[in-house]
Order: C-alpha cells, then sequence, then structure tokens
C-alpha cells in the first residue's frame, strides 16, 4: 500500500551553479507490506548565504530530522563536530587558506523545516528560521507553520549554528495536526514560502506543477520580482490513502 | 529605487579606500596612545579581511567586489604593498591571495562553557602606515573620480560605487568640495557614486557619528568634509540603527573624531551588503 506520494524540485539561485545550491532536502519514506509501519519523514534546509559551508550543515541538518523524525538541541554538538571534521577532512594534506580557516572559527547557520507523517492521520513539524510547511486541503492552506505572513520574512531570525555557543537564543517550534485523504503538505525555503504567502492561489497550480515546468517557473516569477533570488526548495506531499485506525482505537 | 541592485559575480560592486598620509598621520588620536596612521592601517587591514571573508565559499573567494586603496601624501596613487602594489583596482580573490604578510596574533574567543581562551588567529597584511608630505586630497579625489567613472562605465547595472575617505583634516592642494561633488554626480542604473568622509582627528572633545547637520560641528575642515559627505542612502541607515547609532532624518556619511573602534564600526556599515546574492 503507498499511503503517501512525494516530489522534490530545485533550482540554485540565479548566477550560480548546482554544486554552488546551499539548501538541502532529505526524504525517508519506505513502502511496506504493513501500512502500521509507512511513516513519511522530511526536511528542508537552507544555509546562510554569507557562511561558509553552509551547504554541507544543511544537508546534515535535513538528513538528521529524516533520520530520527525529531529535533533537539542536545543533537547540534555532535553534528558540528561532525560538519568540522568534514570539511577538514576534505582539505586532505592541504593547509586551510587562511580566510577558510577564520571563517570555519565563525561556524555555519542554516534554518530548517522538518516534518513527519504517521500512517494513522497525525502529524508533526519542528522548525528553525524562515523555512516554511503549508498543509494544503481542497486547494487552500489552512495551515503556514512556522511563518503566517510574507511580511515575516524580513526579519533576521536566529538561526541553527555549528557552534554551540551562537546556538543560546535558539528556538525550534514545533507543531502538531492532522491529515485526511488527499490533503497535502509543502516544504518551501523562503523565498518560494514567501511568495507563497504573499501569492495564496499559487498553491493549486503548485500541487499540479509538472517537475519540467518548475525551473521555467521559477525563473519568470525572479524576472517578475515576485521571488527573491535565492536557493529555492519545493517538497510536495500528498495523502494518497485515508488514514488507517490504531489498533487501539478498534472496538472488540 | 536606488541602491536596490543585486552584487553577485557577474554583477559586482566595488569601494576605494582614499587614506590620507600626509606629515600629520603621526599624531595621535585625541586622547589615546595610538598614532593615527597605524590605527587607519589597522582598520584598512581589518576592513579588507572582513570583506574577503564575507565573499569566501566552501568553493573559494567569490568575487562580489573589487577593491582599491589610493593614498595621499607626498604623492598620490596605488597604496597596496606587495604583488597587488601599483594597482589602483583589485578583485577580492586576488586580495585574498595577495597579502604583504600575515600575522600571527592572539585573539579571545568564547569556549563554549561561559569563559574566554586565547586562540592564534593569522592577521594579513596588505596596506603598512605612512605619514609623509603635504594633504592632496583634491588629486587623490580626482584620481578616484576616473576610477570610479570606468568602473560605472563598464558595470553601468552594478550597485555604485562607494569611496570612503579617511583624514585627518585640511586639504593642502586647494579646495576639495568642487571635486567631491564631482565625484557623488558619477551615476550608473542603481544611484549616485557614495562618498563617505572618516575624520581622524586630534582635536579632542565630541564625537559625530552620521550628523544630519553640520552646525555642532567644532571646525571648519569638519564643515568641509560634511558636505563633501552623500546622505547616507535608507539601507544604510537600517544599518546604522540596528548597530546602536543614533542619527537623524537626514543623516550624512561622516564620522568625527572617531576612534579605531568607531572607524572599524563605520566602515563595517559603510560596506554591508543589504542584497548580497
Amino acid at each position: 500500500m503507498t499511503m503517501f506520494s512525494h516530489q522534490t524540485f530545485w533550482l540554485p539561485k540565479r548566477g550560480s551553479r548546482d554544486d554552488e545550491y546551499e539548501d538541502a532536502h532529505a526524504i525517508s519514506y519506505a513502502h511496506s507490506l504493513s501500512p502500521a509501519n509507512e511513516h513519511l519523514r522530511c526536511a528542508v534546509a537552507d544555509g546562510a548565504t554569507e557562511a561558509s559551508f553552509s551547504g554541507v550543515w544543511a544537508e546534515i541538518l535535513a538528513q538528521h530530522y529524516t533520520q530520527t523524525g525529531a529535533f533537539n538541541v542536545e543533537a547540534l554538538p555532535s553534528l558540528g563536530e561532525q560538519w568540522l571534521n568534514g570539511i577538514i577532512a576534505r582539505s586532505g594534506d592541504q593547509p586551510l587558506p587562511w580566510y577558510v580557516e577564520e571563517k570555519l572559527g565563525y561556524g555555519s547557520f542554516a534554518a530548517l523545516i522538518g516534518f513527519h507523517a504517521d500512517p494513522f492521520g497525525g502529524w508533526t513539524a519542528a522548525a528553525v528560521g524562515d523555512c516554511c510547511l503549508f498543509h494544503i486541503r481542497l486547494g487552500r492552506i489552512i495551515k503556514a507553520f512556522p511563518l503566517e505572513s510574507a511580511d515575516a520574512f524580513n526579519s533576521r531570525p536566529a538561526l541553527l549554528s555549528t557552534h554551540p555557543a551562537h546556538n543560546a537564543g535558539v528556538e525550534i517550534v514545533t507543531h502538531a495536526g492532522s491529515w485526511l485523504k488527499h490533503d497535502r503538505f509543502f516544504l518551501m525555503s523562503d523565498a518560494l514560502a514567501q511568495f507563497t504567502l504573499m501569492y495564496p492561489e499559487a498553491v493549486k497550480k503548485l500541487a499540479s506543477l509538472k517537475p519540467e515546468l518548475f525551473a521555467p517557473m521559477v525563473e519568470r516569477l525572479r524576472d517578475e520580482k515576485r521571488c527573491r533570488n535565492d536557493d529555492v526548495t519545493f517538497i510536495r506531499i500528498q495523502m494518497l490513502a485515508a488514514p488507517l485506525e490504531r489498533q487501539s482505537d478498534l472496538q472488540p | 529605487m536606488a541602491y536596490e541592485a543585486e552584487i553577485s559575480r557577474s554583477n559586482p560592486s566595488m569601494f576605494l579606500f582614499l587614506i590620507d598620509q600626509s606629515g600629520s598621520m603621526d599624531e595621535k588620536f585625541a586622547g589615546g596612545s595610538t598614532r593615527k596612521d597605524q590605527a587607519v592601517a589597522d582598520a584598512i587591514n581589518r576592513l579588507l579581511q572582513n570583506l574577503v571573508i564575507k565573499c569566501a565559499k566552501s568553493d573559494g573567494v567569490r568575487d562580489y567586489y573589487h577593491v582599491g586603496v589610493i593614498g595621499y601624501g607626498a604623492k598620490v596613487g596605488p597604496a597596496f604593498g606587495g604583488e597587488l602594489a601599483d594597482k589602483a583596482l583589485v578583485p577580492v580573490s586576488k586580495i585574498a591571495d595577495s597579502p604583504v604578510e600575515v600575522e600571527e596574533r592572539i585573539k579571545k574567543v568564547e569556549d563554549g562553557a561561559g569563559g574566554l581562551i586565547d586562540q592564534k588567529i593569522r592577521f594579513p597584511i596588505w596596506f603598512k602606515p605612512l605619514a609623509f608630505g603635504g594633504t592632496p586630497m583634491v588629486e587623490a579625489l580626482k584620481q578616484a573620480h576616473k576610477i570610479v567613472d570606468d568602473w560605472i562605465r563598464t558595470h553601468p547595472t552594478s550597485f555604485p560605487p562607494i569611496v570612503i575617505n579617511i583624514t585627518d583634516g585640511e586639504s593642502t592642494d586647494g579646495d576639495p568640495v568642487a571635486a567631491a561633488k564631482a565625484l557623488r554626480d558619477l551615476r550608473g542604473a542603481d544611484g549616485e557614486a557614495l562618498l563617505f568622509n572618516v575624520h581622524v582627528s586630534s582635536i579632542g572633545g565630541a564625537t559625530f557619528e552620521f550628523p544630519s547637520s553640520e552646525s555642532e560641528l567644532p571646525d571648519k575642515f569638519a564643515k568641509q568634509l560634511f558636505q563633501m559627505s552623500s546622505p547616507l542612502p535608507p539601507h544604510l541607515q537600517d544599518a546604522a540603527r540596528q548597530e546602536g547609532y543614533n542619527i537623524g532624518e537626514t543623516p550624512r556619511g561622516f564620522v568625527f573624531n572617531a576612534d579605531i573602534v568607531a572607524v572599524i564600526r563605520f566602515l563595517d556599515i559603510g560596506t554591508r551588503p543589504s542584497n548580497l546574492r
């Protein structure tokens, strides 16, 4: 049985190559003979532009969420070490240039939205920063999380850092809800999320958008100044089946 | 709207520093123990370091900026040392790879457990202090005019050039106001070139940061530099307020009697991108 469908779309900012894309996305979903084991976990992370190696950090955070289905501040120190060790290993025996060494000292930063749907009709989300989740029913946004208006994107939120000292002010916000058959969920990094909150009628088009039309659509929105020129990531999920009833819910 | 062009590798911006290297720069700051030429050199080196770090990405240093340093004292001309000597404008990746030397310094950093530890850092030097001769500010502004004019012709849609003049006051080759206006009048599609002035005075007394009027400035040279300075564009007004500066309605890019910390803060605000991509 297939409970959920999912597609991922991404595009680097205009002027950047694919290997310079600093968002990240991850999905963990395995079909199972037992529908009760079908859980979907996915995440979108957005590495901060001014930081260095922020794409690597975003990838670590997205993978961590999909592997564990949860997120807490206690996990950050070991993830930060994983980031640093990866960069050092990548440089091999070559000494790091002075500016790389200095910039590593500043650490890297990323925003994150993580989403977990269980087969019984429940979902949870965890967020830091301005990556967003939209819950869509009958073509309308019924929940936007964690930001609810396009104006909210102008602030500079505290982001998840590779350096423990920078995470003191970080708040991981969570939300839980329930889903029905045919509901959709969109996860987005900030540029497309801001567009979606500004033009909520666009969710219908986004729900049926063919993969080959994603890049032309984003480029057109950039030309029209309706979408900032930034890395763009979009995970689209649809609930294909009705939620299962829990065994404990069944009457004898 | 002006000053909104995106700063990218294909649409880079530029900074040009004009550094007073006249004999009087060997005096100390008002109430301080540091020579002005040394303090200014430290500030420029720190700023170049910050710019390189800002542009350093996983794949190397991206050329979001081109940077020049013009010294004026016994002579007027490009003031980088080492491999970059005689170059008027250099992409930031070249600056990253071409310091004259890299000093090792110690800085205190947080240890993550509420304490501080010493950390060795490398402090690159591109520009060395010098204090000799007069203050040919008009000639420096004219050289800046040519560099900025050439830049705008070849980068007509880029974020407008920013020129930062650091001086201890009196021009010795004539009235610089007209040359400053000619420089500010150069414009591309995204607005006029910006000229900011940092007055590093030996006179004690009040400090002025981004004033809206010249009425309280203490001498005619400060007033003249105020008149020469561009109004702060809105994004830099926001940056200055975020830094805690108490600015008025029509602030200009001018600071007076600034100590070295204020000079660095000024330079950092003056070069802060609102739209780096």
